[in-house]
């Protein structure tokens, strides 16, 4: 029967590469800090199994992008220019909360705690000199790199502070939940990085180079005693230099590159450095991790 | 965008026409030279509409300088989005290479799309307060919600047997299980709200509708109290959106101090026939400021989603919907040169489509549309189209195995992948794709086929829920009290399948024991685990899964238990406590949830693999589709299977026409529902012959051949004799 079609021999296309969306927080800051984990749920998308991280970093990013929505009179009820109150907050968190409870994510009441806390705390300190300032929060922005597309989400743009009149300064900020790293912990170098990004992201938006990043770790505001002024270890300042951005986005590109190899071979490679201890001690995969026993952590299977 | 940056539409082409190493036809050109004002683009299958759609937004952002943020481009498949983000990208950078003064145009700013996550990005954007934290569900976990949220009273009930008795197959009355209830609820009133139904006119006339009208306003309701939306609720918010002061901004731009939002100038809508009322009352908000930039690609003889609420009438009808609704006259171009088809199946294909007397009702096409016309050399010295015939399927199915076989040993195709086999279900069951499988197999073909709906049938999948339910319902306790004997019969086979493989699996079978042991030893109530996706991660953590892993096939479908799980955690809870009614064992809402809701979901279903959302065949495999599948899609071999069934309306037909007098649109045709079950099977047919780039077999049993043009729609107007006579037997 096949000699009908004798007469062709058709050879098979090869398709295109094709160009896929990278952010600096799901992929390229998870990819360095454990390879094998970001190969399982980014790259296989297994499902994690516990969801506890979501709802703190969920809950601080919600409730403040209320907090500005409500003084610049996007919230019904709510005048433009009014600080929002304890019992908004309250209220903004709530609504969060209960959303995720929809979703079965919820935290303990330690948790709810001190999330609850550090946002009240950080509205009346941070606020009434903030909101005026911002401009927009949640911006979404991307960039095609030709190879891969570049995007990330950006907390806040505010005016900066005492730029002079008819000059345009816009500085980035990003809320951390967690307290400020140790100059010598990864994660330090890691934040900055990510600055760089955004900041490279912003100028291809607009033009020109943000003034500054801002880091506000959340919970340098936490503890017993509410502090009355800002806590000199809230806030990183990121300068924006051009060599430096381009260093990032360079090195971007260069993990981007060793996860699209992964991708195509399907071989997830062991961490290049140990990753935090605190990511392996919730990994899902830590049962039967091989990297991890060469690292001399090992963890004895749990019942159930 | 910055700077003054453009070129001329001529040096677009010129560029295009170049890296493309063939010039375009002078209705391409018009197509993207069009100016402003409504535009249909009529494009037959292989007429190079991609392309077209690709260098028309090229043109807008590098021509007329509209800011790449101002336009919207939507089609129908994440899949199909990802492509054209690339090509126009990729066209960019050629442009760029030549121009480069369009090297500041950021070709990734443009929302392209599908409909839902433009609207669902848009709306998060803009913060619309009816859509803050919102979780979007979908499909399979909408279900789920309804049925562990919805609760059907008898008025229900009675309503919906009474008015949609045909989404409940042939369930007596007494007979229909929760699942069915939920499957009406779902297919009807997806419908009602994608028909933009009246439903104060439903409820004024009283009796099963009112109960009806009342029914879906529960869902609201619950679908608002957790915080959730389906696709179905997502647009009906979007178009509240695109009425409200924010969509008003939306839709106008608005300059912020940091950066700007540019207006929406521009709208692309590609395979614009299947497209349902709903959507087309989106487009048309999006376009409702003059000059109405709306442009819709698409063909409406291939159009394939009635059952889902496409409405190939909003294509056909677009022209008047244009005049109705904004005085304005539609400009139809339409793309009839084929560069995909052996001139012999370009041939087949118009013969085909006007054979039949329900295409050539008023409404069924639109008026006027030429024919195709074949423009690519595909050879002259084989059969482009013939048909392979045996006494039964299992014959022609043996028949084509060998083909399949032959054509890749003698060279005529390099890879199986180059080819596809056609029909209406890819089941491997034996009325639909399994005769076919089990012929390639037997031929030494590795077969690719996700929708085989055997999912739950593969080894790995058994073993690892048959260990899962091992540990939290040992002894099937509580799977023993079920009610449906078909969901116990299923678990029951997991955990035989478990139990086989614990023999040799020590270090497995120790985990599961004392995980079941540890439950059963807990007091009532107690929290057994903070989230029992923990104890899937323990079990794949032993062998074999951990060999399992290594394999790509079977680490996909572990993977996608992981996210099914996730699914049910949404609805029924993460956490695993002890019930505290009965000693020993767990709640039983958790588990009856797991077991009617998750598992009884799964029976009812199927469950399929997934697809690789960037390949679409793997090389080295020969792929077997249903032809929804295929949409979109060429292969140098097509072949075509189970062909000749009979023509009958649908459930998707007869709702519609239930629901015909509370539409508060005209956009339906007024076509009987035999007509509309003539048109949709003629279409699909059509859409499977016309995939084909270089031959086109028909696989059909004698008896299948023997059916005449006014029983079966797979053969043309004149039947299977046509093709014993003037298709050639291979």
């Amino acid at each position: 029967m096949w000699k009908n079609f004798s007469s062709i021999k058709l050879a098979a296309s090869t398709s295109a590469p094709v160009k896929r969306r990278y952010s600096i927080t799901a992929d390229i800051l998870a990819y360095e800090r454990c390879s094998l984990q970001y190969g399982l749920f980014a790259a296989r998308k297994y499902e994690p199994a516990l969801a506890v991280q979501i709802f703190y970093g969920t809950v601080i990013h919600q409730v403040l992008d209320r907090a500005h929505a409500h003084f610049h009179g996007d919230i019904e009820g709510k005048a433009k220019g009014s600080l929002p109150s304890n019992a908004d907050i309250d209220e903004y968190f709530n609504e969060v909360r209960n959303a995720l409870n929809s979703r079965q994510i919820r935290a303990s009441e330690a948790v709810r705690e001190q999330a609850l806390t550090v946002l009240k705390r950080f509205n009346a300190l941070e606020g009434p000199t903030l909101y005026p300032r911002v401009l927009d929060t949640e911006c979404r922005l991307q960039t095609d790199q030709q190879t891969y597309v570049l995007h990330g989400n950006v907390d806040v743009l505010a005016e900066t502070a005492g730029v002079p009149k008819g000059e345009k300064g816009v500085e980035i900020w990003d809320y951390k939940g967690t307290k400020r790293p140790s100059l010598a912990a990864p994660d330090y170098d890691q934040y900055v990085f990510q600055m760089q990004v955004y900041a490279e992201l912003y100028k291809r938006r607009t033009g020109t180079y943000p003034t500054r990043a801002i880091l506000y770790f959340l919970n340098e505001l936490s503890g017993d005693h509410e502090p009355k002024a800002r806590p000199t270890n809230a806030v990183l300042v990121v300068k924006i230099d051009q060599a430096e951005v381009a260093k990032a986005i360079a090195s971007f590109s260069a993990t981007v590159s060793q996860i699209e190899s992964c991708k195509s071979t399907q071989k997830w490679s062991d961490p290049k450095h140990p990753p935090p201890l605190e990511t392996c001690n919730a990994c899902d995969a830590r049962w039967n991790c091989e990297a991890a026993r060469k690292m001399k952590r090992t963890y004895k299977m749990l019942i159930p | 965008m910055k700077g003054n940056a453009s070129i001329t539409i001529d040096q677009l082409i010129a560029v295009a026409e170049a890296r493309n190493g063939y010039p375009l036809t002078p209705n391409q050109k018009q197509a993207i030279k069009h100016g402003d004002g409504p535009l249909a683009i009529v494009a037959g299958p292989g007429a190079g509409k991609t392309e077209v759609l690709v260098l028309r937004a090229l043109r807008l952002m590098c021509c007329d300088q509209v800011h790449p943020r101002s336009i919207i481009l939507t089609t129908f498949t994440e899949k199909a989005a990802r492509n054209l983000q690339d090509r126009i990208a990729n066209t960019h950078l050629a442009l760029t290479a030549k121009h480069q003064q369009l090297s500041s145009i950021d070709t990734s700013e443009a929302r392209i799309g599908t409909l839902h996550s433009i609207c669902n990005d848009v709306l998060q954007e803009y913060r619309f307060p009816a859509y803050q934290n919102v979780r979007l569900l979908d499909q399979a976990e909408a279900d789920l919600f309804k049925f562990r949220k919805l609760k059907l009273e008898d008025k229900h009930k009675d309503a919906l047997f009474g008015l949609f008795r045909a989404t409940f197959g042939n369930y007596p009355r007494n007979k229909i299980p929760k699942w069915g209830w939920v499957d009406s609820f779902a297919t009807t009133s997806s419908r009602a709200y994608e028909d933009l139904v009246d439903f104060g006119a439903m409820k004024a006339k009283g009796g099963h509708w009112l109960a009806f009208a009342e029914l879906c306003e529960v869902y609201e309701k619950l679908l608002s109290e957790e915080h959730s939306s389906d696709f179905t609720q997502l647009l009906r918010t979007f178009l509240a959106f695109l009425n409200s002061p924010k969509g008003a901004a939306f839709l106008k731009g608005e300059s912020t101090p940091s950066f700007e939002r540019p207006p929406v100038r521009h709208v692309l809508v590609d395979e614009y026939q299947d497209t349902n009322v709903i959507q087309e009352a989106i487009y048309l908000s999006l376009g409702r400021e003059a000059p109405h930039n709306v442009c819709i690609v698409g063909d409406d003889d291939q159009a394939l989603y009635r059952f889902r609420g496409g409405s190939v009438e909003c294509m056909v009808g677009f022209a008047d919907r244009c005049m109705s609704q904004w005085r304005q006259p539609c400009t139809t171009i339409y793309l009839s040169e084929n560069f995909r088809s052996h001139k012999d199946i370009v041939k087949f294909c118009n013969t085909f489509i006007r054979s039949f007397p329900a295409m050539q009702e008023k409404g069924a096409r639109i008026a006027g549309k030429p024919e195709l016309i074949s423009s690519v050399d595909r050879g002259s010295g084989h059969p482009a189209v013939s048909h392979c015939r045996g006494k039964t399927v299992a014959d022609c199915a043996s028949s084509f195995a060998t083909l399949v076989r032959d054509i890749k040993k003698h060279g005529v195709v390099e890879d199986y992948s180059q080819c596809v086999l056609l029909l209406h279900s890819a089941k491997e069951s034996p009325r639909n794709a399994g005769p076919f499988a089990d012929a390639l197999r037997s031929h030494n073909v590795p077969i690719y086929n996700p929708r085989s709906g055997s999912f739950l049938e593969a080894e790995e999948v058994r073993q690892f829920l048959g260990a899962f339910v091992s540990v939290v319902d040992p002894g099937l306790t509580v799977a023993s009290a079920l009610q449906s004997p078909t969901i116990l019969a299923e678990i029951q086979s997991w955990v035989g399948a478990y139990s086989q493989l614990a023999k040799s699996a020590t270090s497995l079978r120790s985990y599961v024991e004392k995980s079941a042991s540890a439950i059963q030893a807990k007091d009532k109530g107690d929290t057994v685990a903070p989230a029992f996706g923990s104890i899937l991660y323990r079990i794949l953590a032993h062998d074999p899964f951990v060999g399992y892993q290594q394999d790509f096939v079977r680490d996909q479908r572990l993977s996608k238990l992981t996210r099914w799980f996730e699914a049910f955690s949404a609805q029924y809870g993460r956490s695993l406590i002890m019930s505290k009614e009965e000693d020993s064992q767990l709640s039983g809402f958790w588990l009856n949830g797991l077991y009617y809701g998750l598992c009884g979901q799964a029976v009812r279903d199927g469950l399929n693999d997934d697809e690789d959302d960037e390949t679409i065949v793997p090389r080295g495999h020969f792929p077997i589709m249903t032809i929804h599948q295929a949409k979109g899609l060429e292969f140098d071999f097509v072949f075509v299977g189970n062909l000749g069934g009979t023509v009958s309306p649908g459930a998707s037909h007869e709702v519609e026409h239930s629901l015909r007098p509370f539409r508060s649109n005209g956009t339906r045709s007024n076509h009987t529902v035999d007509s509309l079950a003539w048109q949709d099977e003629i279409r699909l047919h059509y859409v499977a012959y016309s995939r084909a780039k270089y031959a086109l077999v028909l696989l059909a049993t004698e008896a299948q051949l023997r059916k005449k043009g006014s029983e079966t729609a797979s053969f043309g107007g004149n039947g299977g004799s046509w093709v014993k006579q003037d298709v050639q037997l291979l």
